[in-house]
């Protein structure tokens, strides 16, 4: 891609980051939430797959070599159990304040491993198909 | 026989679409009105008692997320299938293009 588009995206990504991070973490304060942050996380990672080609990223990029089958899996049960500490709930509500970040009990640990579970499926289909791109 | 057969299946047909539209429009006569929720319990309580019971202030994230949340659970489960599907569909396999000149040959 043009060399605009490229320093561009150095620059703008990790504030879509942020972003992203930010929408989960105020999902029970704010309008947004678990799904909402995934989306755009995910659009980052699009962002950046476009933008470069394989050689500038391979070598740079962590989440390059964690993409794949066996490894994003795992996340899957990450809900799963995030789902079993529901009879925490009621305690965790009682010693919180409404309207604070730290408030929201059982919905934002649930917006931010929904978030966690968007992002990767995503970041997911990106990269498999990018990778039979590159072939 | 068989256009017999046929003008009794339509008459099913018609009959089925007649009891489906009487069900439809007696179903819809008894919706409420727009933004009214007296008499709808379930909406009455997430609107008076949702953040109190969840302690987040967005109603509906703690309707989505807390209580629906295992509704929320299948369609990430099934988000999630989607994505695993589309990875094994693109995915690298080794040495899969000799293989299959071989086999024309």
């Amino acid at each position: 891609m043009d060399t605009i588009i490229k320093e561009t995206t150095k620059i703008v990504f990790p504030f879509i980051l942020i972003y992203g991070l930010y929408i989960a973490l105020h999902g029970h304060l704010t309008p947004g939430g678990g799904f909402a942050a995934g989306a755009i996380i995910g659009s980052a990672f699009a962002l950046l797959v476009i933008s470069f080609e394989k050689k500038d990223l391979e070598h740079k990029l962590i989440i390059h070599k964690l993409i794949d089958i066996k490894s994003v899996s795992g996340l899957l049960m990450l809900l799963v159990l995030s789902k079993l500490g529901y009879h925490f709930r009621d305690a965790l509500i009682e010693s919180q304040t409404i309207f604070r970040l730290w408030s929201g009990g059982f919905t934002a640990m649930m917006n931010i491993a929904g978030m966690l579970m968007v992002a990767t499926a995503i970041i997911l289909i990106i990269y498999s198909l990018e990778k039979e791109a590159w072939r | 026989m068989n256009s017999l057969y046929k003008s009794k299946i339509e008459a099913a047909t018609l009959l089925l679409v007649f009891i489906f539209t009487v069900m439809l429009i007696y179903g819809v006569g008894g919706i409420h009105t727009y933004g009214d929720i007296s008499g709808s319990v379930v909406a009455e309580q997430y609107l008076h008692n949702g953040s109190g019971l969840t302690g987040s202030t967005n109603i509906v994230n703690s309707i989505v997320w807390d209580f629906r949340g295992f509704d929320t659970l299948g369609e990430e489960v099934v988000f999630f299938t989607g994505a695993i599907g589309v990875a094994l569909v693109a995915r690298k396999i080794k040495n899969s293009r000799k293989k299959i000149s071989g086999r024309k040959k």
